[in-house]
């Protein structure tokens, strides 16, 4: 049933990956979404998401052999960027983005506390509070006009908000729950 | 008499030969990064490229978004990035961007627009400031290898002044690296958002495509752009370009960056075999000086030899004929 199509994610540096898959899952701007083999074309702006590509089970281009138990999973920590979907191509385009194995989970939680901390310090500026490392769906609350989704994380990547999720984001890629 | 010319020129053979060896090796040096940064190069071009994808897809279907998007018509605060590098010895790689950029700013300012600066590398930040303009912002150590977190830092500085108006325009020049052959120093639109025509032609011509974003609102008339019409866009096409300025801006100065790495390194790599051959071609020279010299004053020290013996000869007692010159001597001397 799953039609492999090509996916890739890639950062300026280079490309993180690349290759036929069944599935990719991520979160855009506006809610969480997954994309199958002949989705329509679609632009969107990324939230700070984890990336989850399966990677297409049989032998690649194989006519999609209905494997219902399907390849490996593989997650990326993506730092906020665009997702382009034309002609069975789905490229993540990311300024960062990391390979969950690739994640040094020390260091995120690290980062988590102080990001914590200076939230603390500099108030909520842009961003509702979120708790856990659970990415809950949409809350465009509290005052003013917060940025929120690809908002925070494009135009205010400096900000403790963002740096709160992003780290969040890298915990939850890298399979380490941050109560753990 | 003899011997001082040669020492001199020994010493000045010592000299030029330490010279050869530091300019060997910084061509060398540069060769090997010049490898890299292709590469780095090459690694970069999927992302570019996929920021481009997005921002024609998304310009195309934005309504009312001009601020974001093609040529201004009247500017009258600009900013300028222009990339250099930190170090000199590298020909006329600084100096070519640094005039360019210097004419540029000249036209332009007939026009009616006021320019300021941000420069990459210690080169541009010395002229700007003894040429007297103003440099809003100046980095250095990025250019021998650039980062994409150096090119966001760079970014930042004239993402701010645009998103909040007081720029209408930002433009780039740098070295762009064609080939390992081929370089060319070339001026951008770097925001707004180059339109298509402007991106595809690379170079900038003035007031030459401003591409009317209106008409591509309504449905209606879309049919003739084909496909681009069957997007979906997440959240709105005006709300993604607005999320797509910071991101393009720093696609393309990473880019720029890394180009103007490479055809640094190029340059400097050029500038530094001419500058080995130059020293190995001094050497020679000083060498066949050194030993003409040397040649000369043996040459005279055997004339003396062999003046003085034949005086002896002359005024010593006839019958004796050619003895050896010792035996001369020291009768002489006896």
């Amino acid at each position: 049933m799953a039609t492999p199509f090509h996916a890739e994610v890639v950062t300026p540096e280079r490309v993180l990956f690349a290759g036929e898959v069944d599935e990719v899952l991520m979160r855009t701007d506006v809610g969480e979404i997954a994309f199958l083999a002949h989705h329509t074309e679609f632009v969107g702006a990324l939230d700070i998401t984890v990336v989850t590509v399966r990677a297409a089970s049989g032998e690649e281009g194989a006519g999609g052999a209905p494997a219902e138990a399907s390849g490996e999973q593989q997650r990326f920590a993506v730092h906020g960027g665009f997702v382009h979907m034309a002609n069975n191509r789905l490229s993540v385009l990311a300024g960062v983005a990391e390979r969950a194995e690739e994640i040094d989970v020390a260091r995120a939680r690290t980062a988590l506390e102080a990001a914590r901390e200076r939230l603390g310090r500099e108030g909520p500026p842009s961003a509702p509070d979120r708790r856990g490392a659970e990415p809950s769906t949409a809350e465009p609350e509290a005052g003013g006009t917060p940025l929120t989704g690809a908002r925070l994380a494009l135009l205010a990547p400096a900000s403790a908000a963002a740096a709160l999720r992003r780290a969040e984001v890298r915990l939850q890629a890298a399979g380490a729950s941050e109560s753990a | 008499m003899a011997g001082g010319e040669e020492r001199e020129l020994r010493r000045r053979i010592r000299s030029v030969g330490a010279t050869r060896k530091i300019t060997r090796a910084m061509e060398l040096i540069a060769a090997s990064e010049m490898t890299r940064a292709q590469g780095r190069i090459a690694g970069s071009r999927p992302y570019v490229q996929g920021i481009e994808k997005v921002l024609a897809a998304t310009a195309a279907e934005a309504v009312g978004a001009e601020r974001f998007l093609g040529r201004p018509e009247q500017v009258d605060q600009a900013l300028l990035v222009a990339i250099v590098s930190d170090r000199g010895l590298a020909g006329g790689y600084n100096n070519n961007v640094l005039r360019t950029a210097l004419r540029h700013i000249r036209e332009h300012e007939r026009d009616g627009t006021t320019y300021r600066l941000v420069t990459v590398g210690r080169k541009a930040t010395s002229f700007f400031t003894f040429n007297g303009r103003e440099v809003l912002e100046s980095y250095t150590k990025m250019t021998d290898r650039p980062t994409f977190a150096d090119a966001r830092r760079v970014a930042e500085s004239i993402v701010g002044p645009f998103l909040a108006g007081e720029v209408g325009l930002v433009e780039l020049i740098s070295t762009r690296f064609l080939s390992a052959g081929s370089q060319r120093v070339e001026t951008r639109q770097l925001l707004p958002l180059p339109a298509e025509d402007d991106r595809a032609e690379g170079e900038r011509t003035a007031g030459a495509s401003h591409r009317d974003a209106a008409p591509a609102g309504e449905g209606g008339d879309e049919d003739s752009s084909g496909h681009l019409a069957l997007y979906e866009f997440e959240p709105s096409p005006e709300e993604l370009l607005q999320l797509l300025v910071p991101q393009y801006a720093e696609a393309v100065l990473y880019q720029a960056l890394l180009e103007a790495s490479a055809s640094e390194h190029t340059a400097r790599q050029r500038a530094m075999a001419s500058a080995t051959e130059n020293a190995d071609e001094l050497i020679t020279t000083y060498r066949r000086a050194m030993n003409r010299a040397r040649q000369e004053s043996i040459t005279t020290e055997i004339m003396e030899i062999v003046g003085g013996a034949e005086a002896l000869r002359h005024s010593g007692s006839s019958d004796r004929g050619r003895s050896d010159l010792g035996d001369a001597l020291e009768e002489r001397t006896a």
